[in-house]
C-alpha cells in the first residue's frame, strides 16, 4: 500500500436525497471549533443570539469558514432530525443571510452636479450562493439612482443618511432571498424524490417555484403550492419521515409555518425593495410623484398579522374578509388565488400574478425605519418558527474605511437585532481586529469590548494543518503513516501554517512525493525537515507559547513568524543563524509591514500589539527551538510523551550519518551553524581540514577514555535525576562550560575518532 | 594534532580531573539529596535539593565520602558500580515513616524563631548546620524555610519582605507566617523598635481578616520588636529606632531587576524599604492596604 492524496471529504453526508455534495476537506482551526460551538448553542435554541468578529488575512478563508461551520451544523441537524431529532426543540437549522458589509455602512454619496440622472444599472443575482450579495449592490444602486432623482427635483434626501434604514432594509432583503432560496432547493429536493417515485412535472413545477420566489411570494399562492407539492402539513424544508420515530419531528403546523415565515419576509422584502418602484416608475415621473406622496398606507405588522390568519385558514374568501381595510391587496389575493384554484401553472399564469403584485407595490409603501425596526424582529421570529435559524454574515468590511470605529457604529444602530434575534457574523481583516483588541488592551474594558460575543482569528496551527494533511493523505498501514506523517511535516515547513500556501503545496504532491524515498540521501532530507517542523510543533505546544497563544490568537502569528525565521535561513542555504533580541524585533516589524495593507484608520506597530516581555518570551522560545535542533534527543523525548505523534514518532526523526546529535550546533549565545543543509547535504563539518591520519593511535586512546568518563559521568548524573548544568548551578563542579557544550564536544570527538578508525 | 580536536579533548580531560577532585563531596552531597528525595515519597527530587542544600551552604558541613569503589571517580567502572547500587536501592524502597510534613513544618518555626532572634539581638548569624527536614521544606518551596538563608545577613530586602508580609497570606497554608515574624521581619527591614510595636498594637486593636493569633504569639512578636540590644540590624535613619512616626517605602520591584539583590545593611537609606514583586502586588494588596492604613507604609514607589 502506499500514501495517496484525496483532497474532498468522504461522501454520504445527510440522508438520502439531502445528501451534500461533497467538498474538499476544509482545514479545521481553533476559529472554526468555536464558531460550531456557538453556532450549534444558537440553532438549538440555547442562546438567543451571538455577535462574532471574524477575521484574518486576504485568502485565510473568513467567508468560506461561516459558509462551511452553517453547512456542517445544518448537515448535523439533518441527520440528527431524521434520527429522531432532539428532544422539545422541533427541528432547526442555521439558514445563512450573507449581506455586503459596504452597502450597510457607508452613507449615501451626495447628489451629482448632472441635471439630469443616469440610472446606474442592476446587476441581476447570478445565483444562489452570491444571490443576496448581489442583490444588496442592486439595493445600493438602486437607492443611489433615487437619490439622484430626489436631487435632480431640488428635493431633500428621503432619509436622513447615518440613520440604520439602510442597514435594515439590507437585512430584510437578504432574509427573503436566504428563506426563497433555501425553500426553492428543499422543494427541489421533494420533488425529485417525487419524480423519481413516479416521473412527471415535478421538476418543471420545482423550477417554476423558484422563479416565483424571486418576487415576494404572497400566503395564498404559497398554500397552493405547498399543497401541490403534497407538503402543507410536513412542510418542504425537512426531509420525509424519520428513521428513528423521536420526539423531535416536524411540528403538525411545519408547513404553515413555513408558509407564514416566507410570506412574512416576502412582505418585509417588499418594503425594503420600495426602491425598486422608483427605478420603475423612473419612466413615469407623474407616477412615481403621486406614490411618494401617499406613503403609509398600510402598517406592515398589522398586514403580516393577517396574512398568517389567512394563510392559516385558507382561501380566497377569507383572505378578503380579513383585509377589508385593503381592497386592492384583496382583489389581487384573490385574483391569485382564483387563478391558482383553476391548478394551471402555466407561463400565463405567472404573468397575471405579476400584474397582481404591481399593486402591491404600490400599496405597501411605508417603509420607514421605524417599520423596519419593529417588523424584522417579527420576521426572524417566524422564520425561526419555521424551524431555520438566521446566520448573518457580513462580509468585505475590509473594504469599509475605519472599519474598527464603523463597525462599532453599525452594531450601536442594530442593537436589539444583533444580540436578541440573530447570530451575527462580522467578517473584517486582521487589521481591524488588532486594533479593535490595541484599545481594548489600551483602555481597559471600552465599549469595543462588548460588542462582539467572540473576537475571533483565522489562523491555523501547525497541528491543525498537520491535522488536516492528516485526511487528505491516506495511509492505509502503519509505515504508510510514517511516510504520510514525514510528508505532511515537510509539506508544512516549507508551506507554513498558511492555508493557501498548503493548499498550494498539495496541489503539487504527485506520486513520487508521497512515496518513501528511494535514496538514503533523500530520506534524511524528509527526515530533517521533518524534525526541524516536529521542533517547532514541541515549542508552540509548550506551556511558554501554548498559555499566551490561547489567550490571545492574534499572537500565533508573531510566534509563527519568529520560529520560521531560521527556516528562512536554513532553506536559503546560509552556514548558521544568528539572533539576537534587537534582530528579533526589527524581523518582526519587517514581518508586520509586509502585510497587506488592511481597512484599519491607522497602521498598528509592533509596540501596540505586544508587551516588551512578549519579545522576550519569544526570544526564549526561539532559544529553545535552535537548543532542540542541536539535540534531537530531547526531541524524541517530547515526541514519546505526546499522544498526537504516538503512531509515528519512531520513524520521524533522523539518526545523524555523522553521529551529530542534531542538525545544527551551538557556536555561541544567539549563534549556531548549520550541520546539514535542506538537501541533506553535510555541512559546516567541524573536522573540516583534518587529516584524520594525523591522529595517533595514543591520542585516540586518550579520546576514548575521555569520552568514557564523560559518557559515565552524565549516566551517573541521570541516574540521580539531576543534570549537569543542574549540578553546575548548585555549585558542587565549577564548570564554564554546559551540558550541550559538552554534547558537541563529544559529538565531534567521537566523529573523529570513528573517522580514524 | 592539528585541533580543533586538542582542545575538545582538553576540556574532556578537565571534566575527568574535576570528577576525580570532587569525587567524595559529589558522592556524598548526590546520595544525600537522593536519599533525602526518596523520603519524602516523591514530594521533592534530587535536583531541588541541591538546591535547597546550597542555599544553606550544607555542602560545606557534608563530610565527603572515603574514596573508594563507591565513591565518583573518572573510573567508568566505579560509575558503573554506583549507578549499579543506586537502582538497587531505588529498587528495595525506602525504609522508615514518610516525610511528616506538618511536624517539620512545626519544628521549623520554632526552629527559626530560636535562629532569628539570636541574630536579630545578637547578631549571631546562625551557627550549625540547618537540618534535614529543613532541606526537605526549602526543596518543596515549603514555609518557613523557603524564605531564609544560612547566614541570616546574606538575606535580601526582596526575601525579608516576602517573609514579613506572609503574616498576612492567610489564604496560603504554603506560604502563611506566624505574627512574629511580622516584628521580625521589619525589625530586619530596618524599622524601629516604636513602629513595630506599633504596628503589633495596631493588630490587636484592628486585626487584618482571617488572621489568628493567640496571646504567646504577640508576646513572641513583642520580643522581636523590644530586643536587649535594640535597634541591632544596623541602617542609616538612626533615628528609626525610637520613632514610631518613622515609616517603611514600600517599592514595587520587577522580577529579575537590580533591587532582587539588594541587602537591607548595604542600603545608605534614611528609612527601610518593603519589596514587593510586582506579580504578588495583587495578592498583597490587603495587607498592603492594612499596613499603609497602620502607617507603617508611608510611601510607595516604583523600581527606580
Amino acid at each position: 500500500m502506499a500514501v495517496t492524496l484525496d483532497p474532498i471529504e468522504p461522501d454520504g453526508r445527510g440522508p438520502g436525497y439531502w445528501k451534500a455534495e461533497p467538498l474538499p476537506v476544509f482545514l479545521q482551526g481553533d476559529a472554526y471549533r468555536v464558531l460550531s460551538r456557538e453556532m450549534t448553542a444558537y440553532v438549538s435554541g440555547q442562546i438567543p443570539g451571538r455577535s462574532f468578529l471574524i477575521s484574518g488575512h486576504r485568502g485565510a478563508g473568513k467567508t468560506t469558514l461561516v459558509e462551511r461551520v452553517a453547512r456542517d451544523v445544518g448537515l448535523a441537524k439533518i441527520v440528527t432530525f431524521r434520527r429522531g431529532g432532539d428532544a422539545g426543540a422541533g427541528p432547526r437549522r442555521p439558514l445563512l443571510v450573507k449581506l455586503y458589509g459596504p452597502s450597510l455602512v457607508q452613507d449615501e454619496p451626495p447628489a451629482p452636479a448632472a441635471p439630469t440622472p443616469t440610472p446606474t444599472p442592476t446587476p441581476m443575482p447570478a445565483d444562489g450562493a452570491t444571490a443576496a450579495a448581489v442583490a444588496a449592490v442592486a439595493a445600493v444602486a438602486a437607492a443611489r439612482d433615487v437619490a439622484s432623482l430626489g436631487a435632480s427635483q431640488s428635493a431633500p434626501p428621503e432619509r436622513p443618511v447615518g440613520t440604520p434604514h439602510k442597514t435594515l432594509v439590507q437585512i430584510g432583503i437578504a432574509l427573503y432571498r436566504a428563506l426563497a432560496e433555501e425553500a426553492a432547493t428543499s422543494l427541489r429536493l421533494h420533488t425529485r424524490a417525487a419524480h423519481d417515485r413516479r416521473a412527471g412535472d415535478q421538476l418543471e413545477f420545482a423550477a417554476q417555484f423558484s422563479l416565483e420566489l424571486d418576487r415576494p411570494a404572497d400566503a395564498a399562492a404559497l398554500r397552493q403550492i405547498w399543497r401541490r407539492a403534497g407538503r402543507l402539513e410536513e412542510g418542504v424544508l425537512w426531509p420525509s419521515g424519520l428513521d428513528v420515530p423521536g420526539p423531535g419531528g416536524p411540528p403538525p403546523d411545519q408547513g404553515v409555518r413555513e408558509i407564514v415565515a416566507i410570506a412574512t419576509a416576502a412582505q418585509a422584502f417588499q418594503v425594503c425593495t420600495g426602491a425598486v418602484t422608483y427605478s420603475r416608475t423612473e419612466k413615469n415621473t407623474a407616477d412615481a410623484s403621486s406614490q411618494a406622496t401617499t406613503g403609509g398606507a398600510l402598517d406592515l405588522t398589522r398586514t403580516i398579522n393577517k396574512l398568517a390568519s389567512i394563510a392559516v385558514g385558507g382561501g380566497a374568501g377569507a383572505l378578503a374578509a380579513s383585509t377589508g381595510a385593503s381592497s386592492g391587496l384583496a382583489l389581487g389575493a384573490a385574483l391569485g388565488a382564483g387563478l391558482l384554484g383553476l391548478g394551471a401553472f402555466s407561463w400565463s399564469d405567472t404573468r397575471s400574478q405579476k400584474s397582481n403584485q404591481a399593486l402591491d407595490y404600490t400599496f405597501i409603501r411605508d417603509n420607514s425605519a421605524q417599520t423596519l425596526e419593529q417588523d424584522l424582529p417579527l420576521v426572524i421570529r417566524r422564520v425561526r418558527a419555521a424551524g431555520l435559524n438566521p446566520v448573518f454574515v457580513v462580509d468585505e468590511l475590509d473594504k469599509v474605511p475605519n472599519a474598527a470605529v464603523t463597525i462599532g457604529q453599525m452594531i450601536d444602530r442594530l442593537k436589539g437585532l444583533v444580540t436578541d434575534f440573530g447570530f451575527f457574523c462580522f467578517v473584517t481583516d486582521r487589521d481591524t481586529l488588532e486594533q479593535i483588541e490595541a484599545k481594548i488592551r489600551r483602555e481597559g474594558y471600552p465599549v469595543e469590548h462588548t460588542y462582539f460575543s467572540e473576537r475571533l482569528l483565522i489562523a491555523y496551527s501547525p497541528r491543525d494543518v498537520i491535522g488536516h494533511l492528516r485526511e487528505v493523505l491516506r495511509a492505509p498501514d502503519a509505515s504508510d503513516k510514517i511516510v504520510r506523517d514525514a510528508v505532511a511535516l515537510e509539506t508544512l515547513l516549507h508551506a507554513r501554517p498558511n492555508f493557501v500556501e498548503v493548499t498550494r503545496a498539495l496541489a503539487r504532491l504527485d506520486d513520487a512525493a508521497l512515496a518513501p524515498p528511494a535514496t538514503a540521501r533523500g530520506a534524511l532530507r524528509r527526515q530533517l525537515a521533518a524534525a526541524f517542523q516536529l521542533a517547532i510543533d514541541a515549542i508552540l505546544q509548550g506551556p511558554e507559547l501554548g498559555g499566551r497563544i490561547k489567550a490571545d490568537p492574534g499572537f500565533l502569528q508573531f510566534a509563527i513568524d519568529t520560529l520560521y525565521w531560521p527556516v528562512s535561513c536554513w532553506k536559503r542555504g546560509e552556514p548558521g543563524f544568528g539572533f539576537d533580541r534587537q534582530s528579533l524585533k526589527t524581523r518582526l516589524e519587517e514581518r508586520l509591514a509586509q502585510r497587506p495593507a488592511g481597512a484599519a484608520a491607522e497602521r498598528l506597530s509592533l509596540d501596540d500589539l505586544f508587551e516588551e516581555h512578549d519579545l522576550d518570551t519569544l526570544l526564549q522560545q526561539l532559544t529553545a527551538l535552535m537548543d532542540q535542533l542541536t539535540r534531537f534527543n530531547g526531541l524524541r523525548s517530547i515526541l514519546a510523551r505526546d499522544a498526537f505523534w504516538s503512531e509515528t514518532s519512531a520513524g520521524l526523526i533522523p539518526s545523524l550519518p555523522g553521529g551529530e546529535p542534531g542538525m545544527a550546533a551551538f557556536q555561541r549565545t544567539g549563534w549556531y551553524t548549520w550541520l546539514y543543509d535542506v538537501t541533506g547535504r553535510r555541512v559546516g563539518d567541524p573536522l573540516e581540514g583534518l587529516d584524520p591520519d594525523q591522529i595517533s593511535n595514543e591520542r585516540l586512546a586518550q579520546i576514548d577514555a575521555a569520552v568514557a568518563t564523560a559518557e559515565s559521568f552524565f549516566r551517573l548524573l541521570d541516574a540521580f535525576d539531576v543534570t549537569f548544568d543542574q549540578v553546575v548551578d548548585s555549585g558542587l563542579l565549577p564548570s564554564a562550560l554546559t551540558k550541550l557544550d559538552f554534547d558537541l564536544v563529544l559529538g565531534r570527538l567521537k566523529m573523529a575518532a570513528d573517522r580514524n578508525r | 594534532m592539528n585541533d580543533p580536536l586538542l582542545e575538545d579533548l582538553t576540556r574532556l580531560q578537565q571534566l575527568a580531573s574535576l570528577i576525580d577532585g570532587q569525587g567524595p563531596r559529589l558522592t556524598a552531597a548526590m546520595t544525600f539529596a537522593d536519599d533525602a528525595a526518596r523520603a519524602s515519597r516523591g514530594a521533592t527530587n534530587a535536583a531541588s535539593m541541591l538546591k535547597a542544600m546550597q542555599r544553606f551552604e550544607s555542602f560545606e558541613t557534608l563530610v565527603p565520602a572515603a574514596p573508594g569503589p563507591s565513591t565518583i571517580s573518572r573510573s567508568p567502572q566505579a560509575m558503573a558500580a554506583l549507578i549499579a547500587g543506586l537502582n538497587e536501592r531505588h529498587k528495595a524502597g525506602v525504609a522508615g515513616p514518610a516525610f511528616d510534613t506538618a511536624a517539620a513544618v512545626g519544628a521549623g518555626w520554632a526552629f527559626w524563631r530560636d535562629r532569628l532572634l539570636a541574630y536579630l539581638l545578637n547578631r549571631t548569624m546562625g551557627v550549625g548546620s540547618v537540618p534535614r527536614d529543613q532541606l526537605l521544606l526549602a526543596s518543596m518551596g515549603l514555609a518557613p524555610a523557603r524564605w531564609f538563608r544560612q547566614r541570616l545577613d546574606q538575606m535580601t530586602v526582596a526575601e525579608w519582605s516576602e517573609a514579613t508580609l506572609s503574616v498576612f497570606r492567610v489564604d496560603d497554608e504554603a506560604r502563611v507566617g506566624p505574627p512574629w515574624l511580622l516584628a521580625a521581619g521589619l525589625r530586619a527591614l530596618g524599622a524601629g523598635e516604636a513602629l513595630v510595636l506599633a504596628v503589633l498594637d495596631q493588630l490587636v486593636a484592628r486585626p487584618f481578616p482571617l488572621l489568628r493569633f493567640e496571646p504567646n504569639d504577640l508576646s513572641a512578636a513583642r520580643e522581636f520588636a523590644r530586643g536587649a540590644t535594640g535597634r541591632t540590624v544596623s541602617m542609616s535613619g538612626a533615628s528609626l529606632a525610637t520613632s514610631p512616626s518613622g515609616g517603611v517605602l514600600m517599592i514595587i520591584r520587577d522580577e529579575g531587576s537590580a533591587t532582587r539583590a539588594w541587602r537591607p545593611d548595604a542600603l545608605a537609606l534614611d528609612r527601610p524599604l518593603l519589596a514587593v514583586r510586582r506579580s504578588d502586588y495583587v495578592d498583597c494588596r490587603p495587607a498592603i492596604a492594612w499596613l499603609t492604613e497602620a502607617g507603617v507604609i508611608i510611601g510607595v514607589t516604583d523600581e527606580p
